[in-house]
């Protein structure tokens, strides 16, 4: 079916799991819209400068055909002169974040996109300098811009109320501004990308291929694991490097342990925004045992370190397994003794039950992936329709609720996280012996892989393209956060104010996912200096910013 | 010469004075002459306690029948006529000194308010003075009218509509009254005097329950459309937000109080005592209280929040009237009269507080043209002498401890709450309805003083003659507070006046009533004073800092609107609020059905013949009547 | 001899509120498992703060931003003159029971008035919500005074402390312990300081010593409440009638904070539902009290 919607494209690749074709720019609306009343969404996009290459800039379109379970990647170039490409968010309205990067990060212009405005870089960034563009050097220094103001005439009756950047209910940087009429939000805009950290420029300028794992790894303090295993996939897609059994099983106990870790997690900081303090305090206890899981076997608590491209670098062996089944059992029974408890709550259900609505219509077509699309009965995981690591060889269930409310959420996590603690059993129970790395391959040069993963959020993509001489040429990671995002105005609307840190957190938000650092000197609203992590934390050692 | 005709004089010539020109000047003029004749009027309630002014006037000689009962006017000053001359007096000299600079905002011809403003005042002090019932209604009548003019002031068309309501439903509760006044003089063969009536009336009607009940229902009719009782409110919140501000000083401070005076008259002095009136006038006042002030809860215009709540604060006042009635006809001297005292000292308070809440929200709208309150804020900063005088005012509404509002709550409890009969049911509301109060202030308060407003506004403080009175009223507020003794004393001298005995109510330094409760005001307030000085010693500041704003710098309008003010706890009282669209839906169609009807008639009335036949008839019948034929 | 012992059960209030809060603070601890601060660290905290500098607000109204938690502190303070406290001391004639809700009214009003005043948008979100509770718990609270008068047949406080042994002055008493709960904004109705929401609301701009003045005054309403609910019941010799005292605050603070450990925040309009409807309860007591029982 894919392949009908693609003919008259030039087929780039066509395998069993992914397919590339190049799409004309008179077409592209068309065969994306097809593609998408066909049931792919929209997964992510990434921009690529071209010109050392073929003198052109590129984009690509990555589509989940669950289907089919593959994924489609449509190209899109255009010559470095008339930097101009159709824009696919009038038909697709996911697009809408992918195209906006690729606009501030490279320069490209898409025809017709109706929110043409910055997404990542702040607003006395100087206009015209893109950063991801091969000419602009990782650590280039820039004098703040004047930024543009904007005039808005307030209304009488409503209230804006800025949340963010800091505030106690994010743990996270990020900026909603919230109009209020009554006790009721009526509006709400995003602008994020305050953590946004120029990881991708970093992983293209100056890191080889076995550094950057360790790189993804700290993409996100909580789904770290799931970061780096992406990309080693898409290393190891790109250069069709065979992971033996073994490690293929450890990688995925490694996940399966992350995901209730961060689940337990995140039922914590929901008591907590509830109101429910003690619920928090026993649910970050029950969470202890899964990090010691976590030492006992890679020897960290939280960022476990354990992947290479072709395996993984520890072993689990015997007399640990005993072990971690003990803590594995302790850790159930606590958790699901309080999540039980909090689940009977009825001032708790109340305030969570037909809360923050994401309707399954308006969730597709944005693109929402993980626990926010399967509690709007959205039925998609990556884990069974495109089975990586060992998923393929375990048997388990993928709940999908239909309530659309944030107590649908929490429901889906609580199966998903008991739905975990079987899975590492059986993995532990069938690990095959064998070899636990493949470091027996070759990088071919300039050729695109893709890794995709299930993390605790959803879907997570990574998209690159291989240089050979142990480098990449384009690194593109898509946390699932940044397809939950756009969701989030949606479901503030029409509830109440006190309603809105446990609607924002539903979707369980990982910003740190793409981001720069700059040093600002607030009092004053202007920006010292921006550059890279490193040097900026040189510099605020020489006491220089 | 007595003090009388110098005031009436006055008032005669600064109508006159003011009917040549409509400019500033003469409007000052106006103004300053009203001033100094309320401060003749003052002096006449003061010296009214002690020593009964009268004056008797022979209009037209002999003669029996109507013209005999008009004929002799007598114009005396009783205790109780003079406790509402002070609040005459002081009010209207409020008012005047701050006309003087607050009709400046009005740029048309100010005839109409010259003429008007005079009348009306004098007008209501005749209304206090008058010991005939037939002289009253022609004088109440005359204070209607030159009210009326007042309100359609600004000729707006809202002005004008509003008027017009006004005039409609005050003179269809005047002509119960006047059924009412004319049944009494019926009984009481013929004297229209109050001294008469009160000798031959009460001995009377104790036989005649029907009829006593009637003259009360036409008396609670036509004062309760005057003092805005719900159901008979609805005129107020449009008449007292389109006059000017000083006029709604008025309006609300002393127009409201007369019909309680005459209330006072009626149930103490004419009717005999009666525990089914008395809790009928009770349930009228928890009504009032009730609705006015929930419905005053939602409203973001200055004036129109300070109207309803004049609506509820009168149902206090009327709530403690029938109180006392009650208790007193069912025995209980002495928790009667403190009810009875509560009521007036209620009224004398809210007049006062009332009176300068109005007078601030004058002097906002005089700065910044604007009564909006989701668009105000920040006053404080440019004006805050208005706005200290605002808070006392705010804070006295509110019953707060130790300004006066405080005390003649809390005379209204003790004589409610203890009691086992529904009354405490009333007295629980009453509590449940001076948190709402509250609320409502906090929110008028910081709307239009503290909390930021939508755009920056940069204003000056009012002139002196506007702030002066506003002053004069907070100091008030604060005495009656502290020592209560003062107005209670005069109350007692009020009461004591329409045959209610006072027992010794121990009133200094606190106020104790026997085996119910204790007040001791002046206690609070210097420990207090005492706390709060040395707890804001400790707390001096010198680090300045902008507003934390979780880390944006945005201008954005971080405001609270007024109507979002309190959202939640309005739509969870929905019922509230419902019950009162009911009761508009369910007039409105009686409305559309009597209006049906009239046309049904005016079509037919077009028809000569019909017209012709039904008056004849009509004319047989009175024939028969008269001629003696029983039908 | 009786001002006396007024001042000392002023200053009792004083120093042994925040000795109850961090008693509540080591039971909410334990219940939650882990090992919860000493007992003193809420003095500790208050001494901390009062060593800060104040800091005023560029955007607020000066005045009535520093008036906030003084006249807090003080009206609450002033009640404990007339409310025995550890001595049955008081100045009975100076108030009754009447006086001392209009004073923690008084206090709110304070509370809010400040916060209106500092220009910070949580902060008029947090006040206009106290607000709103504070109505919705009148309502309830007005149906139990009632009740209480009318059982007692007076509001004197030497007529209320003790109550008469009659159903419904004791089923009054319950219903005030309840309505003593939410007063002191606790979990679930701590809606106007709601941290992850706005940030602590009225709170939000006040520090150093204003902040301490500010929680001292919420430490001893908390300890107010309790001592009124006592009163309704001690009875007895000054010796014994301190000792039950101490104990009382003690049980009644050991059972309040295991209740808030055990519940989650409501919104202001679930708050204000709950209220509504037990006012219900309120009312029926009355009905009993009026029946004479």
């Amino acid at each position: 079916m894919v392949v009908e919607i693609l003919k008259g494209c030039k087929i780039l690749r066509h395998d069993e799991r992914v397919t590339v074709a190049e799409v004309s720019p008179e077409k592209v609306r068309e065969i994306a819209k097809e593609l998408f009343n066909a049931g792919c969404y929209y997964s992510c996009g990434m921009g690529v400068d071209e010109r050392p290459i073929n003198l052109r800039f590129a984009m690509y379109h990555v589509f989940n055909c669950e289907a089919e379970r593959r994924h489609v990647i449509l190209k899109l170039t255009t010559p470095a002169n008339g930097l101009t490409m159709p824009s696919i968010t009038p038909v697709i309205e996911g697009a809408n974040w992918s195209e906006r990067e690729a606009m501030d990060m490279l320069g490209i212009v898409f025809d017709g996109h109706p929110e043409p405005e910055r997404l990542i870089l702040p607003e006395d960034w100087p206009e015209g300098v893109y950063p991801l563009r091969k000419d602009f050097p990782y650590n280039k220094k820039l004098p703040p811009a004047k930024p543009k103001g904007e005039k808005r005439k307030p209304r009488a009756d409503v209230m804006e109320v800025p949340l963010g950047p800091y505030h106690p209910t994010l743990h996270e940087p990020e900026y909603f501004e919230i109009y209020v009429k009554g006790d009721k939000i009526v509006d709400a805009k995003y602008r994020g990308f305050h953590v946004h950290r120029g990881m991708e420029k970093l992983a293209e300028s100056r890191m080889t291929l076995n550094q950057i794992p360790f790189l993804a790894e700290r993409i996100c303090g909580i789904c770290g694991c799931t970061h780096s295993t992406a990309y080693c996939q898409a290393v190891e897609d790109a250069a069709d490097i065979y992971v033996p059994e073994r490690a293929r099983y450890i990688r995925t106990i490694m996940l399966e342990v992350e995901r209730i870790h961060s689940h337990l997690l995140w039922f914590g900081i929901a008591c907590h925004l509830l109101g429910f303090d003690s619920g928090f305090m026993h649910l970050w206890r029950a969470r202890e045992y899964i990090m010691d899981v976590a030492e006992l076997i890679t020897g960290n608590r939280k960022t476990y370190g354990i992947n290479l491209v072709g395996g993984v670098r520890r072993d689990i062996p015997e007399k640990k397994k005993k072990k971690v089944l003990e803590l594995l059992d302790l850790a159930e029974k606590d958790s699901r003794e309080v999540l039980d408890s909090v689940a009977k709550m009825k001032e708790l259900r109340e305030r969570m039950e037909n809360v923050g609505v994401l309707p399954k219509k308006k969730g597709r077509r944005i693109g929402v992936v993980g626990p926010v699309a399967r509690a709007s009965g959205i039925d998609t995981d990556v884990r069974r329709d495109h089975p990586y690591a060992a998923y393929g060889d375990l048997d388990f269930e993928v709940p999908v609720y239909k309530g659309e409310d944030v107590l649908s959420r929490f429901l889906v996590r609580y199966d998903e996280t008991f739905q975990s603690f079987n899975m590492i059993r059986q993995a532990l129970a069938n690990m095959p012996e064998g070899e636990l790395i493949n470091e027996d391959y070759e990088i071919p040069h300039f050729k695109l892989g893709i890794g995709v993963t299930e993390a605790p959020r959803g879907e997570d993509v990574h998209v690159l393209i291989t240089w050979g001489e142990n480098k990449v040429y384009r690194w593109h990671p898509r946390a699932s956060t940044y397809n939950n995002l756009p969701a989030v105005p949606v479901m503030l609307r029409d509830n109440d104010i006190a309603d809105a840190p446990i609607i924002i957190a539903s979707i369980d938000p990982c910003f740190s996912c793409t981001d720069h650092v700059s040093i600002i000197d607030s009092e004053r609203g202007r920006v010292l200096w921006r550059g890279s992590l490193e040097e900026g934390v040189r510099r605020l050692g020489d006491g220089k910013a | 010469m007595t003090p009388l005709t110098v005031i009436v004089i006055l008032f005669i010539l600064a109508a006159v004075v003011g009917l040549f020109s409509g400019g500033k000047a003469m409007t000052k003029a106006v103004n300053l002459i009203s001033a100094l004749a309320s401060l003749g009027i003052c002096y006449l309630g003061i010296i009214g306690f002690t020593n009964a002014q009268s004056v008797k006037l022979s209009l037209f000689e002999g003669g029996r029948g109507i013209t005999g009962l008009l004929g002799s006017l007598t114009l005396k000053v009783t205790p109780l006529s003079a406790f509402f001359l002070l609040i005459l007096g002081v009010l209207s000299f409020s008012a005047s000194l701050y006309g003087v600079s607050y009709m400046d905002m009005y740029k048309r011809d100010t005839r109409l308010y010259n003429v008007s403003y005079p009348l009306f005042l004098l007008f209501m002090m005749l209304t206090l003075l008058t010991q005939n019932l037939l002289w009253f209604i022609i004088f109440w009548e005359l204070m209607t009218l030159f009210s009326q003019f007042l309100v359609a002031f600004e000729r707006s068309e809202r002005a004008v509509k509003a008027a017009f309501k006004y005039f409609c439903m005050t003179k269809a509760g005047a002509d119960f009254m006047l059924l009412a006044i004319v049944l009494t003089i019926i009984k009481t063969a013929g004297t229209a005097e109050y001294s008469g009536i009160s000798q031959v009336l009460p001995s009377y009607l104790i036989y005649h329950p029907a009829e006593t009940y009637a003259i009360a229902i036409g008396m609670i009719v036509g004062l309760g459309v005057k003092a805005a009782v719900v159901p008979l409110h609805s005129w107020l919140p449009d008449a007292y937000m389109e006059a000017p501000s000083n006029v709604s000083t008025l309006l609300s401070g002393v127009m409201e109080k007369i019909p309680v005076y005459m209330m006072f008259v009626v149930f103490l002095w004419f009717l005999p005592l009666d525990r089914y009136l008395g809790l009928g006038i009770a349930v009228i006042g928890t009504l009032t209280l009730f609705f006015g002030t929930m419905y005053a809860l939602k409203q973001t215009d200055s004036k129109r929040l300070l109207a309803y709540h004049s609506v509820g604060q009168i149902g206090y006042v009327i709530l403690a009237l029938g109180a006392g009635l009650y208790l007193l006809s069912g025995g209980d001297a002495l928790l009667g009269a403190v009810a009875l005292a509560a009521s007036l000292y209620h009224a004398i308070n809210h007049a006062t507080f009332k009176g300068l809440l109005f007078l601030t929200a004058g002097s906002v709208a005089y700065r910044t043209g604007s009564r909006d309150l989701n668009y105000l804020g920040g006053l404080a900063k440019f004006m805050p002498i208005t706005a200290f005088t605002a808070l006392i005012g705010a804070l006295s509404i509110a019953g707060m401890p130790p300004l006066n509002g405080f005390v003649s709550k809390w005379m209204i409890y003790a004589s409610t709450l203890p009691t086992p009969t529904v009354l405490s049911l009333f007295g629980a509301f009453a509590l449940f309805i001076s948190s709402v109060t509250t609320a409502s202030f906090v929110k008028y308060f910081t709307t239009m003083f503290t909390r930021p407003p939508l755009e920056r506004i940069e204003v000056k403080e009012v002139p002196p003659t506007m702030w002066v009175p506003q002053a004069i009223l907070a100091f008030v507020c604060l005495t009656f507070g502290i020592y209560p003794k003062l107005p209670l004393g005069l109350i007692s001298k009020a009461l004591t006046s329409v045959g209610v005995s006072v027992p010794a109510l121990k009133t200094f330094p606190g106020i104790v009533i026997p085996s119910t409760g204790n007040i001791e005001p002046l206690a609070i307030f210097v420990i207090l004073l005492a706390f709060g000085t040395a707890f804001l010693a400790l707390t001096h500041s010198k680090v300045v800092l902008p507003v934390w704003t979780t880390g944006t710098r945005k201008p954005l309008a971080m405001r609270l609107p007024a109507s979002s003010y309190y959202a939640s706890f309005e739509e969870e009282f929905e019922e509230v609020y419902s019950l009162g669209e009911w009761a508009g839906k369910a007039i409105s169609s009686i409305w559309r059905g009597t209006k049906r009807l009239a046309v049904l008639y005016e079509v037919r009335s077009y028809q000569a013949d019909l017209m012709m036949t039904a008056s004849a008839v009509a004319l047989l019948i009175m024939v028969l009547i008269l001629g003696g034929v029983s039908l | 001899m009786s001002l006396l012992g007024c001042i000392v059960n002023v200053i009792f209030a004083v120093i042994f509120a925040p000795l109850l809060d961090g008693l509540e603070r080591k039971v909410k601890a334990k219940l939650q498992t882990r090992q919860g601060p000493p007992l003193v660290q809420t003095w500790l905290d208050l001494i901390k703060l009062s060593k800060r500098p104040s800091v005023t607000p560029s955007e607020s109204i000066g005045w009535l931003f520093r008036l906030g938690p003084p006249m807090a502190l003080a009206s609450i303070l002033t009640a404990f003159f007339f409310v025995p406290a550890i001595l049955p001391d008081s100045m009975r004639f100076w108030g009754d029971i009447i006086a001392f809700i209009y004073l923690m009214t008084l206090s709110t009003v304070a509370v809010t008035l400040g916060g209106f005043s500092s220009g910070n948008p949580y902060a008029q979100i947090g006040s206009h919500r106290e607000v709103s509770l504070f109505m919705a718990e009148e309502f309830s609270l007005a149906f139990v005074i009632a009740a209480l008068a009318v059982s007692a047949k007076s509001f004197m406080l030497s007529n209320l402390f003790p109550l008469p042994l009659k159903a419904s002055a004791l089923i009054g008493a319950l219903l005030f312990a309840v309505l003593a709960y939410v007063s002191g904004a606790r979990v679930p109705f701590d809606v106007s300081e709601a941290e992850p929401e706005i940030v602590e609301g009225p709170l939000i701009e006040y520090s150093g010593r204003q902040l301490a003045l500010l929680k001292l005054s919420m430490y001893t309403k908390r300890l107010l409440l309790f001592t009124v609910f006592l009163n309704f019941f001690l009875r007895g010799s000054p010796a014994v009638r301190a000792i039950y005292y101490v104990i009382g605050l003690i049980v009644l603070s050991v059972i309040y904070s295991a209740i808030e450990a055990s519940c989650g925040r409501f919104r202001t309009k679930d708050a204000v539902r709950f209220l509504k409807r037990f006012s219900v309860l309120g009312a029926l007591c009355w009905l009993l009290a009026v029946m004479g029982w």
